[in-house]
């Protein structure tokens, strides 16, 4: 795509370059000293702050596993350590019973994935799963810990089981080593790739990312699950290290200290959970047991203050002055690349002379009240349909049951001839449709270009932009939430055309907009509807846009469809008269 | 009998917590993890001024109670930066330093209270101590007067609008800022109530609100927000459970069953035909709205 020409014009070009370069340049050095720093580390440190820095290394890997859920998917898990007590206990129950490690740290990696699953499941079923995450994962760890803690013959109760170690300095680079290949295989699979980029939509704004055709409850069950992994693999690097595995590598104490090294170090980065793990850890190791009591208790009260002032964490900053000027979410540059077409089955496949949408008989209730009481519309190719009707007539309804939002009680909607009705959103986005809302949804946080990138990507297809959208195509500095509300429209608009959709869902596109604007925004959708014959549902109240737009006018009221036809065929039906003003007969 | 009085027990214990917690969330859409702490501050109030009768102790921890729920509450809660995760987090770091506060003041071994009230009563022919059967009432009564103050009184139907849809209420004329401070501190006293009155019941020690913390929450999770009344009968079902599941089990495999139970229903809570009847834990979105 030819978009992403002017990443970051910034007008005073050539200080603008000079920082650039300079960023540039400490992007690549930073990493690689680092590297090299950690690598030469057991040369110029004891042992003891050897042994101090591989025990950070193992709570930074188990901070970054959990950074995949609670930074990257937004899912918060408050009781982590279990996945990594069972990492652990895999190690320690190798060495008790004879078992190879090859096979139990495999198996306990399993074992966190199958617990995780049916957890984050459940949890995203719920409409806001923060909730019944926190307070199943709180349950899954005292479980475990009970189990630990009673399965005296297995598990050595509540002595735990000791793990002998290999000495410090190999025991520190097999841990490197094992850290480094855990971060970069994630870093390279899920957070800078295609995954990434779902996932950092579904998190942030789950509605737009169906509609830009993003599955955003396999992308964050998938990223709660590797998460789970990872802090697996971290227990079980962690229980050489530590020496000894007792029943409190499940508990409260251990979840609590990695939502701490995370909040200090800060999400979505690789650095931050690292760099908080390891700084909470050493100051851990070198303060003396007399202060320990304190120390923990000035983490909380730093806790509590970085959550309510400071949430990007404590490496915020410099992660801001290192990444340029820009939203601090940005997503990762696999998404510029248009991604694998499907364009065989779904899109092109049943060609143009299905309909792009049939209802037959659709109904839906809410608990009593029967909002849609069997509609019956047919959408032509080409035509666009505005569906009026008077308040509760259950038009934003209808739409929603087309999307995919809500799923009828009864009836059939066929999508381009293809039965869509058991779909879910993004499925049906994948056929050829798009959607405005009401109240316009774009990904907030991510800067206008990026939100174009977003649609393009998973879309069947895509469409070069008219050039009245250039400004937006071009803007990676600002983020989509501080635009005003007539150019959030205008975003949407973009990102549902840029998807090339063959059928466009609106709900009164001009709602909110002042009359200059709403004008414009009627001729750029009569135009689109001309250019590219993409048909559309439109739900308007305002009639001088229904008569700029529409090839037909269907009435809804009480939940059935009234009248259909051309506007002044429709306004001069009686019964559509009676329905607005109450019937005077 | 005793299956009963036990329950009746559990129930004072957890619907006090259960209705404080969902008082808070019905205001401010936030789960407070740090109701079993707070709990936890109550009990300890009780555990170390020694010197006053049981009653003036249990007044000392409430009245002292209120200037700092209300100052948590002004500095952590407030403002609306914080969106609902954050403050849930906000109130386990809350927790979080309750807890190693009391480990560093009070150490980390349990103590046991004097119980105020000595002896055994008969009840229907079997005896039970005293001290049990007045706190399980009180506590029991505490909350039978919430309930009626939510349902009789302005205070209680200003709740339960802004728990519906505080927007709305905002517009009606209520000050949904000063509802949620009101909120927070009467659900934060009630913890601390529940932590003063069952102190010589339980063992007192840091770590015990967080032992709390997962029925109270899971109490909270089966009731629906805004309607206290669903949240004591939440309270009394997971007492019930708890208590069934204690004397036909052992503490182990009770509490292992316990957790079962919670993970199962929460798994049925999550199929859409039983949704569709609820409305728990919805937060209204512009979409829901909009499509509504």
């Amino acid at each position: 795509m030819t978009v992403s020409t002017v990443p970051l014009a910034v007008p005073p070009a050539d200080a603008g370059a000079r920082s650039r370069g300079v960023r540039r340049i400490l992007r690549a050095a930073l990493p690689a000293l680092t590297g090299a720093a950690l690598l030469a580390a057991p040369f110029g440190l004891d042992a003891f702050a050897l042994a101090t820095l591989t025990l950070g290394l193992c709570h930074g890997l188990f901070a970054y596993g959990l950074d995949l859920s609670w930074g990257r998917a937004g899912l918060l898990s408050v009781g982590h350590a279990a996945f990594f007590g069972l990492g652990a206990y895999a190690v320690a129950l190798a060495g008790e019973h004879g078992l190879s490690r090859s096979l139990t740290v495999p198996g306990a990696v399993l074992a966190a994935v199958v617990i995780a699953l049916p957890v984050v499941r459940i949890g995203l079923a719920a409409p806001v799963p923060d909730a019944p995450l926190i307070l199943l994962t709180i349950g899954v760890g005292l479980l475990l810990q009970r189990a630990a803690t009673t399965l005296t013959p297995v598990t050595g109760g509540t002595n735990g089981l000791s793990v002998s170690a290999p000495d410090v300095v190999t025991s520190y680079y097999v841990t490197l080593g094992a850290v480094a290949a855990v971060v970069s295989g994630c870093s390279l699979l899920l957070v800078r790739g295609r995954f990434g980029a779902r996932l950092l939509a579904a998190a942030r704004n789950p509605e737009r990312a169906a509609q830009s055709g993003v599955d955003g409850l396999r992308v964050r069950s998938a990223a709660f699950a590797v998460s789970a992994a990872v802090a697996a693999l971290a227990g079980a690097l962690y229980a050489p290290v530590a020496g000894l595995v007792s029943p409190q590598v499940f508990g409260l104490g251990l979840s609590t200290s990695v939502l701490v090294w995370l909040a200090l170090g800060g999400r979505e980065s690789t650095v931050g959970p690292f760099a908080g793990a390891v700084a909470v850890t050493a100051g851990q190791q070198f303060l003396g047991a007399t202060w320990q009591g304190w120390y923990v208790l000035a983490l909380a009260a730093l806790f509590l203050l970085v959550v309510r002032f400071a949430p990007g964490g404590l490496t915020a900053g410099p992660r801001r002055l290192l990444a340029g000027p820009g939203p601090d979410a940005r997503l990762p540059r696999a998404a510029r690349r248009s991604g694998r077409r499907r364009p065989a089955p779904d899109a092109a496949g049943t060609g143009d002379d299905a309909p792009p949408l049939v209802l037959a008989g659709v109904r839906k209730a809410f608990g009593p009240v029967d909002v849609l009481t069997g509609v019956d519309l047919t959408v032509a190719p080409g035509r666009c349909v505005c569906l009026i009707g008077p308040n509760g007539a259950g038009k934003s309804t209808l739409l929603g049951v087309v999307a995919g939002q809500l799923a009828p009680d009864a009836g059939t909607v066929s999508i381009f001839g293809t039965d869509a009705g058991r779909l879910p959103v993004h499925r049906r986005v994948r056929l050829g449709l798009g959607r405005m809302f009401q109240i316009p949804s774009v990904v907030a946080d991510l800067s206008p270009a990026d939100n174009l990138d977003l649609a393009r990507m998973d879309a069947p297809a895509t469409a070069e932009l008219p050039a009245e959208f250039e400004d937006l195509a071009a803007d990676r500095l600002r983020t989509a939430g501080t635009l005003p509300l007539a150019d959030r429209r205008r975003l949407e608009l973009a990102m549902v055309l840029a998807a090339s959709p063959r059928l466009m869902l609106l709900d009164e596109p001009a709602a909110g907009l002042g009359p200059d604007d709403a004008r414009r925004l009627t001729r750029e959708l009569r135009e689109v509807n001309r250019r590219t014959g993409c048909a559309m549902l439109v739900v308007e109240h305002d009639m001088e846009i229904v008569r700029e737009l529409a090839d037909e006018v269907v009435v809804l009221a009480g939940g059935g469809v009234l009248a259909r036809g051309p506007l002044d065929t429709v306004a001069a039906d009686p019964a559509v008269r009676a329905a607005y003003l109450g019937t005077a007969t | 009998m005793d299956v009963l009085l036990a329950i009746l027990g559990q129930f004072g214990l957890y619907g006090l917590l259960t209705v404080g917690i969902a008082v808070i969330f019905a205001a401010t859409r936030v789960v407070n993890l740090a109701q079993g702490d707070l709990a936890m501050c109550g009990a300890y109030a009780a555990a170390t001024l020694t010197g006053a009768p049981f009653g003036t102790r249990t007044l000392i921890a409430l009245v002292a109670g209120v200037p700092v729920l209300l100052l948590v509450e002004r500095l952590l809660l407030r403002g609306a930066v914080l969106d609902g995760l954050a403050a849930m987090l906000v109130t386990w770091g809350l927790g979080m330093a309750l807890r190693q506060g009391a480990e560093l003041v009070f150490t980390g071994t349990a103590r046991t209270v004097a119980v105020p009230v000595e002896g055994t009563v008969d009840v229907l022919g079997s005896p039970y101590p005293a001290y049990r059967l007045v706190c399980a009432l009180t506590a029991s009564a505490v909350v039978v007067l919430v309930l009626v103050l939510a349902r009789r009184t302005g205070w209680g139907l200003t709740l339960r609008a802004v728990a519906d849809n505080p927007d709305m209420a905002a517009v009606l004329g209520t000050d949904p800022r000063r509802l949620r401070t009101l909120a927070f501190v009467a659900g934060g006293l009630l913890a601390v109530l529940a932590g003063a009155l069952y102190s010589p019941v339980l063992a007192v020690s840091p770590g015990m609100g967080f032992n709390l913390l997962v029925p109270v929450f899971f109490g909270l999770l089966l009731s629906r927000p805004g309607a206290l009344g669903t949240a004591a009968g939440a309270a009394l079902f997971v007492s019930a459970l708890s208590v069934l599941l204690r004397t036909w089990l052992s503490d182990t495999l009770a509490e292992a069953l316990f957790y079962a139970v919670v993970v199962a229903i929460a798994a049925l809570r999550s199929r859409p035909w039983i949704g569709r009847f609820s409305a728990w834990f919805r937060r209204p979105s512009p979409a829901a709205a909009g499509a509504a």
